[in-house]
């Protein structure tokens, strides 16, 4: 690639991390427990 | 680095082209030049790959940082004006197989007078012409998809390449 001659080099730090973070996967949801079952009175 | 203060807070964002790699963990950026593999999450560190000697097989390590001012290294990106006469290489003018973008440089930015070599780098945002990669028997959807672990926009471009360049340029 030709791009020329250099001219001046600049310094860069960038405040926020340029690089995407990766997105945390979801939590999968605990299983709902089942609702109790009611015992007949004996 | 120079020890002084930082000359901008805000990486440099330049345009270039990259090869399409098929990886084992799917299809990946390479450079178009060098052999370099551009891993997701990661920011490419640029080093000095230039051989001094060309009967020498194998690369001897550089003796000077990248980019440097008397050599040719670095990361390399340019303005979007120049990109059409990388995605047309060759005898024949019908684009290449690959990935165009926008790139984001920082660390050591060496400004060019038409483009810049970086210490580092990133990708911003990549567009998939669908054409050349539909020609080369590629399936265009699928290369999106392991594009994306980068964790930037992925764009398929159905337009011809000459028109879309102006209006990307225009929306960037």
């Amino acid at each position: 690639m030709n791009i020329g001659k250099p001219k001046r080099t600049h310094v860069v730090e960038p405040v926020e991390d340029p690089v995407p973070r990766k997105e945390p996967r979801a939590p999968e949801q605990p299983p709902v427990p089942a609702e109790p079952v009611a015992v007949p009175a004996k | 680095m120079s020890g002084g203060p930082p000359d901008y807070a805000e990486p440099f964002v330049g345009w270039r082209v990259w090869l399409l790699s098929r990886e084992p963990e799917g299809f990946r950026l390479k450079s178009l030049v060098h052999k370099v593999i551009w891993e997701p999450g990661r920011p490419l560190q640029a080093s000095c790959l230039r051989r001094r000697s060309y009967l020498s097989w194998i690369r001897e390590p550089a003796q000077h940082d990248a980019p440097d001012e008397a050599c040719e290294c670095g990361v390399y990106a340019t303005r979007v004006g120049m990109l059409s006469e990388y995605l047309c290489l060759g005898p024949i003018d019908r684009p290449l197989a690959c990935a165009f973008g926008r790139v984001m440089l920082w660390g050591q930015v060496l400004e060019c007078e038409r483009g810049w070599r970086a210490s580092v780098a990133y990708p911003r945002h990549i567009y998939l012409p669908s054409e050349p990669l539909l020609r080369h028997g590629h399936a265009p959807e699928q290369i999106g998809l392991d594009l994306a672990d980068y964790g930037v926009p992925v764009e398929l471009l159905e337009q011809d390449l000459r028109s879309a360049l102006p209006e990307l340029a225009e929306a960037a």
